[in-house]
């Protein structure tokens, strides 16, 4: 990284010397604990100060994949954050994620974070920063503003699942990697686990049952499609387009609230300009040249069907390679 | 947006006849053979120009099979390492007139510089092939999508690929240098440490971004219509530049290639490196290499030398450009200079660390 200023190295420094106070050194951190090691990573961000943040000192910090320095990308432009805020804990591995808007002078983007914390420090971090600039994802404004204006989850995501009626970590991953399997090269006959009043969004903007327009949507079967549920959107077979789903992370899974937190690749070789649905139609997908998201995708999931899904993605080089775990 | 539908580009119907490049032999089996030309693991210049155009006949067809690769060739597009059956690959159609190569045979090297057609559509594409003996080791391209002024992307500036007269050549170590000396003008924002010919000019994925009265216009034409994913130039608009507090009212922008790098108007470009893959044709002064445009974003502001600020471009975000950038030469100098760019996560690698 001999490209960077100066001001990484300096950080990670900084913040071995300043020793904040640490979170509990405990075996396991908490809900409570790993939401505050969310807080404290973010409070850091916005402050441009990595000293604020708990990290370790070899903490790792990737952002759109990428990793940078302590005190690059986001560490030297974030100058604060919204109102949204949506936590995921996982008190079994130690790690966190949110999704959240963060504030870079003015420019307004979803983030979606993850931090793992051991021994009472944060030791891992990554970012997904759904800008709307050059290289750009995500739904832009438009999604941010709509997340705003919620300002919170629904609180279906937090409530807790009945003890007996809880999952498994292995069931709920299964689960969510049904979604994944169901939507690469999809079909339209695969097994498709969604409870009847599934509602996703994407990029902070409902992209099922809706009954407005969705501008980006286009003027062809797009504005048909995203009036449709869950289930009968997968069953249509029009993602057939995307090609892989690849290098699914699921770093998350909180069981007492049935949450699955991931993160993944989605590859669109842009071969399929068009489809043909089940029901025999032809339509245009618009989708002609190559293009790969990488983005958090989050799922509620009770009785072993999806009820909930919120994704924010960016875009990033086709075939973009994982950067975690650590190559 | 995955679930929803990207909107659909206009597709062009445009007239390819002639354009297909059909030197390859259609039946040729895997690997291909070497390319006519090659001399004891080297590769002349007729070798490298065979390498191109095999390269580019297979690609279109969709068949690697015609391309002259060695074992275990490798390639990236935009900085991914790809397969030769993904990528632009997978959605080549056809290939435009438009194309420069940039030759090297002390190295076995060639650039190419050319409008390739996806699904119709224009896009440039610049790769760099490594080709001992023939036979393609390495391709590194850059695919620059969306692109929306083709007026400069018909036929290439004449005196690209013009054999330049003896004593206007220079030593490929110095062409190396002319290009690092561009590079590092723009980190330190010292046009005027940068050898450019008077006659200088730059384009920029199609863009004429050096002494073009209408480049405003072509911008906002370009933004107009643009995506996404859309190759942004890395230059701002020449006129943004606001007014000291109660200071004077800020000159325009300099729009030569001295003028413009020297005003500190691309100082929102952080650092440009790593820069690799040089590819140097001493007969014709032109140097061609892959670089990348690091935009820290660290402030949403950019204070130019007279003291004048004009706003980040980009809106004070991180985020990198790979550019494949080429110099054409004379005597020493920078004279003409072609970027192909497209926009990347910030702090991207090259994919051949």
């Amino acid at each position: 990284m001999t490209w960077l200023p100066k001001i990484g190295a300096s950080a990670i420094a900084l913040t071995a010397l300043a020793a904040p106070s640490a979170l509990p050194a405990q075996t396991r951190c908490d809900r409570a604990c790993l939401t505050s090691a969310m807080t404290g990573f973010l409070d850091a961000l916005v402050s441009r100060d990595p000293a604020k943040a708990r990290l370790a000192s070899a903490a790792r910090y990737t952002e759109d994949g990428v990793e940078l320095p302590v005190g690059e990308g986001l560490w030297a432009t974030a100058t604060g954050l919204g109102r949204y805020r949506h936590d995921f804990a996982d008190t079994q591995t130690g790690n966190a994620a949110v999704v959240t808007i963060i504030d870079e002078g003015g420019h307004k983007s979803i983030l979606s974070a993850r931090v793992k914390v051991a021994g009472g420090r944060i030791t891992e971090a990554e970012t997904i920063v759904s800008r709307a600039g050059p290289g750009g994802g995500g739904m832009g404004g438009m999604g941010v503003e709509a997340l705003e204006k919620i300002g919170a989850p629904e609180p279906l995501w937090t409530q807790a699942v009945p003890a007996g009626e809880r999952l498994s970590r292995e069931e709920l991953q299964r689960v969510a990697n049904q979604y994944f399997v169901g939507l690469e090269k999809n079909d339209g006959k695969g097994d498709y686990p969604f409870s009847d009043d599934c509602i996703r969004l994407e990029g902070g903007i409902p992209t099922t049952n809706r009954t407005e327009k969705l501008p980006m949507a286009g003027d062809g079967y797009g504005q048909e499609l995203m009036r449709l549920g869950c289930k009968a959107q997968f069953e249509q077979g029009f993602y057939r387009w995307l090609d892989r789903i690849r290098d699914r992370r699921f770093p998350v899974i909180g069981a007492e609230r049935g949450v699955v937190f991931s993160f993944v690749f989605f590859d669109h070789s842009g071969t399929m300009p068009q489809v043909t649905l089940r029901d025999g139609r032809t339509v245009k997908t618009g989708v002609s040249q190559p293009f790969t998201w990488e983005l958090g995708e989050a799922f509620k999931i009770t009785n072993r069907q999806i009820r909930r899904i919120e994704a924010a993605m960016k875009q990033a080089p086709y075939g973009m390679g994982p950067n975690w775990p650590k190559r | 947006m995955r679930h929803v539908m990207p909107r659909a580009g206009r597709l062009r119907s445009v007239a390819l006849a002639g354009a297909m490049l059909l030197l390859g032999a259609c039946n040729e089996k895997a690997g291909g053979d070497a390319a006519a030309g090659e001399q004891a693991g080297g590769c002349d210049r007729d070798c490298l120009t065979s390498v191109v155009d095999r390269y580019l006949t297979a690609m279109v067809a969709h068949d690697p099979t015609r391309a002259p690769f060695a074992e275990g060739a490798k390639f990236t597009e935009n900085t991914s390492p790809l397969s030769f059956t993904d990528g632009l690959w997978l959605t080549s159609t056809a290939l435009d007139p438009y194309r420069v190569l940039i030759r090297d045979p002390e190295t076995s090297q060639v650039a190419y510089v050319g409008i390739v057609r996806e699904h119709g559509r224009p896009v440039l594409l610049a790769a760099r092939f490594k080709a001992p003996g023939g036979r393609i080791t390495e391709v590194e391209t850059v695919v620059a999508r969306d692109l929306k002024l083709m007026k400069n992307l018909q036929t290439p500036r004449a005196p690209i690929m013009q054999t330049l007269p003896q004593d206007q050549r220079v030593s490929r170590d110095k062409l190396v240098a002319l290009a690092n000396a561009y590079f590092d003008g723009i980190e330190r924002s010292d046009g005027k440490m940068i050898p450019f010919d008077a006659a200088c000019d730059r384009l920029e994925n199609g863009l004429q971004t050096t002494n073009n009265p209408d480049l405003m216009a072509e911008l906002a034409a370009a933004a107009g219509e643009g995506r996404q994913a859309s190759a942004p130039t890395p230059l701002p608009p020449v006129n943004m530049a606001r007014p000291a507090p109660s200071g004077p009212r800020p000159a325009p922008s300099p729009s030569d290639c001295t003028g413009q790098i020297d005003s500190g108007t691309m100082s929102f470009i952080t650092s440009v490196r790593p820069r690799r893959g040089y590819v140097v044709d001493e007969e014709t002064g032109t140097v061609f290499g892959l670089f990348m445009f690091n935009h820290r974003g660290a402030s949403t502001d950019i204070t130019r030398k007279d003291g004048t600020t004009m706003p980040d471009p980009f809106g004070g975000q991180p985020w990198s450009m790979q550019m494949a950038e080429f110099f054409k030469t004379r005597s020493g100098k920078i004279w003409l200079v072609e970027a192909i760019g497209t926009p990347l996560p910030f702090g991207a690698r090259m994919g051949w660390e």
